[in-house]
């Protein structure tokens, strides 16, 4: 989660093998770490077209579970508080 | 009934809960009841999350046994996926539960339960916690408990990442190996444990067995409780606290059951009353037969005097010897004295230490071969390991993808739920005579149930269907327009 994710645990898990799951939150200034993720994870894809993108997408179980695990509560989906975040 | 009392909150425990006792109208007392008034719900928000997750998810039960959490799903996925940890991964994972184990015994006896014993049952209730403790037995004794317990984390930390809520249980082995330069301080840990366990044991006999009026108590009627008693022993019949087969044997002390974890639903089943959150547990074979002890029950004790009263002896030869001098000054197998637990629990964590010093020498520890990869999803796994507090079921099952679909904990304060109820019951029919009732006294009723150590956040996971709950409707100014309720 290295790039939606705040640092300052210590890398604990990254030290005994464990990936990041991101449960230090958003970084300042991210309203949502879902999009976040996504972006970080669709910038390192290699694919042209809709049904390519589909089968990637297919390939992951539960992808909100995933990318909001520890922010569902303040993701900006559908959620009022998420435009004031914006504005700050 | 003319008088009820309420002892809320009830304290030195892990969770909420509370105590009602009824007197009749001499004053005597009628029933008592030990009511867990919180709610969690992990059994049903767990479902739709992978289940490689648990070990991640499940520790968060708890802030004091989250290893015995963690531990016991690492190996419901080792079942769910069909795999087999390493031998090397395997004294690994012993190791870091034997840490756990040892930090968890003490934290109960130094913190929770000393103060009843150290301080005294009647104290002041603003001496009866651990600065009385340490003001006690002096600033020394509170320095070397802190640092066994500091140690102790060390290791959880080096394997799993952090303490007291380790992340990193994996199904077929452990996420990292132990080193030759780790080796050495964690020996050195396990030899500074086994010299506390034993200085523990020599405190518990000075200040408890030494001093008649708490042997009196301990011995007492008041304390006593004849059930059943369920633990994992090994392939000798041996405390085991990582891995086993559940023994039951009944309150005349003879073997009723030995049986695989994985068949644990033919044995063990779960009670719902309308007065508790907690699920109570019963050894289904025989039925529910209510809140009664004796020959006529289907109620079992888990926990640590449960563990030595199961077994046939200790897995390390100086717990061994611990263990018979408990039979032979207790008057032999089983011991049903309640208060009896808190001297088993310093056993157990004597053999937790020995084993680690034993781990620490065998020459596997530092093996590479940590992790076997050969994962079948097999879509129904059980896990179960003896936590501090009993034997720990965990029962997951996925669809395909390895999404869980459903989750089932049973745990050790669910099997002890209803011999607490007894307990209390019986230590205030034995120490309450009418409604003028002395702090002291209640306090000792408190002791009855301290001594099982329960953990109400583990074991308040399930949601019973529906939530009692009230409903109030206000107008602007805070007047109640409305009330509704769900009994």
């Amino acid at each position: 989660m290295g790039p939606a994710t705040r640092a300052g645990c210590g890398e604990t898990c990254l030290n005994i093998n464990i990936p990041c799951r991101g449960c230090f939150g958003p970084p300042p200034g991210v309203a949502g770490t879902g999009p976040k993720y996504l972006s970080a994870l669709a910038s390192l894809l290699r694919v042209e077209k809709d049904e390519e993108i589909k089968e990637v997408i297919d390939s992951i179980d539960d992808p909100a579970g995933y990318f909001y695990r520890f922010a569902q509560p303040s993701s900006i989906l559908g959620q009022e508080k998420a435009k004031k975040h914006m504005e700050d | 009934m003319s008088e009820k009392i309420t002892i809320n909150p009830i304290t030195r425990l892990e969770g909420h809960g509370k105590i009602e006792i009824f007197l009749d109208d001499q004053g005597e007392v009628k029933d008592a009841f030990w009511q867990v008034v919180e709610l969690r719900g992990f059994e049903r928000f767990c479902i739709g999350r992978p289940a490689e997750e648990m070990t991640r998810i499940v520790p968060n039960i708890c802030g004091v046994c989250p290893s015995a959490h963690h531990m016991a799903a690492t190996k419901a996925l080792d079942a769910l996926y069909g795999v087999e940890p390493t031998p090397t991964a395997r004294l690994i994972r012993q190791l870091e539960y034997n840490a756990f184990y040892i930090e968890d015994h003490y934290i109960h006896f130094f913190f929770l339960a000393a103060p009843d014993f150290v301080v005294g049952p009647d104290a002041d209730p603003s001496e009866r916690n651990i600065l009385g403790v340490i003001g006690k037995v002096g600033k020394e004794v509170g320095l070397k408990v802190i640092e066994v317990r500091k140690r102790n984390r060390e290791i959880i930390k080096l394997i799993f990442g952090k303490a007291p809520h380790p992340e990193g249980g994996l199904p077929g082995g452990v996420p990292r190996g132990i080193t030759s330069e780790e080796r050495k301080w964690i020996k050195e840990t396990a030899d500074y444990s086994v010299e506390f366990a034993q200085f523990a044991l020599q405190l518990f006999k000075d200040v408890v067995l030494r001093n008649k009026k708490y042997l009196d108590m301990v011995l007492s009627e008041a304390y006593q409780l004849k059930t059943y008693y369920m633990a994992l022993v090994d392939e000798d019949k041996k405390v085991n606290f990582y891995d086993g087969k559940v023994r039951v044997i009944d309150p005349d002390g003879n073997e009723y059951a030995l049986f695989d974890p994985r068949d644990y639903i033919e044995f063990i089943g779960e009670w719902v009353e309308p007065w508790t959150y907690i699920k109570l547990t019963y050894l289904r074979k025989i039925g529910w037969k209510g809140l009664v002890e004796g020959d006529g029950t289907s109620l079992y004790r888990v926990a640590p005097l449960a563990r030595l009263n199961v077994a046939e002896g200790m897995a390390t030869p100086i717990a061994q010897k611990e263990y018979e001098e408990m039979f032979d000054t207790l008057g032999g197998k089983p011991v049903h004295n309640t208060l009896a637990m808190h001297w088993a629990r310093l056993i157990c964590a004597l053999q937790a230490a020995e084993h680690n010093q034993l781990i620490a020498s065998d020459p596997l520890l530092t093996s590479k071969d940590i992790r076997n990869m050969d994962l079948k999803l097999r879509n129904v796994g059980v896990g179960c390991v003896e936590a501090p507090r009993g034997t720990l079921f965990h029962h997951y099952e996925t669809d395909d993808r390895g999404i869980l679909t459903k989750v089932n904990l049973v745990v050790a304060t669910q099997h002890n739920a209803a011999p607490i109820c007894l307990s209390v019951k019986k230590a205030a029919q034995g120490l309450i005579k009418g409604p003028k009732v002395k702090e002291g006294l209640l306090n000792r009723v408190e002791m009855a149930f301290r001594a099982y150590d329960p953990c109400l956040s583990c074991a308040t996971h399930s949601l019973p269907g529906q939530m009692p709950l009230t409903l109030t409707i206000r107008d602007k100014s805070g007047a109640i327009i409305r009330t509704l309720k769900r009994p």
